[in-house]
């Protein structure tokens, strides 16, 4: 017999199931799966960790390069899940067609919630597309390297 | 005290001037996912996903050519 102090597996994967409430005033009106969007941004905005929602500035212009305010929303490919002891989710990839775009990095949010912000992703440049398509590929569907992990 | 760490992977980002993807491209993107499929079925859903996704590109290559050369109906026959 022995025990082992851990945090749950089974409560990770809750957590990013949205099971689990140790806040006030949530409610939560729908057991159906939130919205989450992309949104893309230039180098001119700010995101890091203490970003807490979807904001327009600074994001992509949207005139006439078939980029929308907002962003696109996300496919969740893979419903959270674990292996071992990381839990972990996947989304397919995001793709703008013919779009003239030039983003820095991107933001992660919940579209039903609010916009609150999940992630930010940084680019680590410039990348650009010219009347082209501009694709965003989500790492590998593992647990160490899926998009969103706890570990 | 419970330690727990939470992780964003790394994204890739592939652009195009003038153009939709090529098979080339599409590959590459593929092969990133392959390297960690685990099972058959996991290696399927991702070969078919691409090889759609080719198959996309390839009209939205062919829509592009038919509006710029003045076949607007021609392109929308194609779909969206």
């Amino acid at each position: 017999m022995a025990i082992s102090q851990a945090m749950t597996t089974s409560f990770k994967v809750e957590i990013l199931d949205g099971i689990h409430n140790f806040g006030t005033g949530v409610i939560r009106a729908s057991t159906a799966a939130d919205v989450f969007k992309i949104a893309l941004y230039t180098s001119s905005a700010t995101l890091d960790a203490s970003t807490t929602a979807y904001s327009a500035t600074n994001e992509v212009s949207s005139s006439g390069t078939n980029y929308t305010a907002g962003g696109k929303t996300l496919t969740v490919s893979q419903v959270p899940t674990s292996t071992g002891t990381t839990a972990w989710l996947d989304f397919d990839d995001v793709t703008w067609d013919s779009a003239t775009i030039t983003a820095n990095g991107a933001l992660i949010y919940n579209s039903t919630q609010g916009d609150k912000a999940v992630a930010v992703l940084a680019f680590g440049g410039d990348k650009t597309s010219t009347a082209g398509n501009f694709t965003i590929q989500f790492p590998a569907a593992a647990s160490t390297t899926a998009i969103l992990r706890i570990a | 005290m419970f330690s727990a760490g939470s992780e964003i992977g790394q994204v890739f980002v592939q652009t195009t001037s003038n153009r939709a993807h090529t098979p080339e491209e599409i590959a590459e993107r593929a092969m990133n996912r392959i390297r960690r499929t685990e099972t058959e079925e996991d290696l399927k859903r991702v070969l078919l996903k691409y090889l759609q996704e080719a198959q996309d590109s390839a009209i939205q290559d062919a829509r592009r050519v038919l509006v710029e050369n003045g076949f607007s109906d021609a392109a929308k026959r194609l779909g969206d």
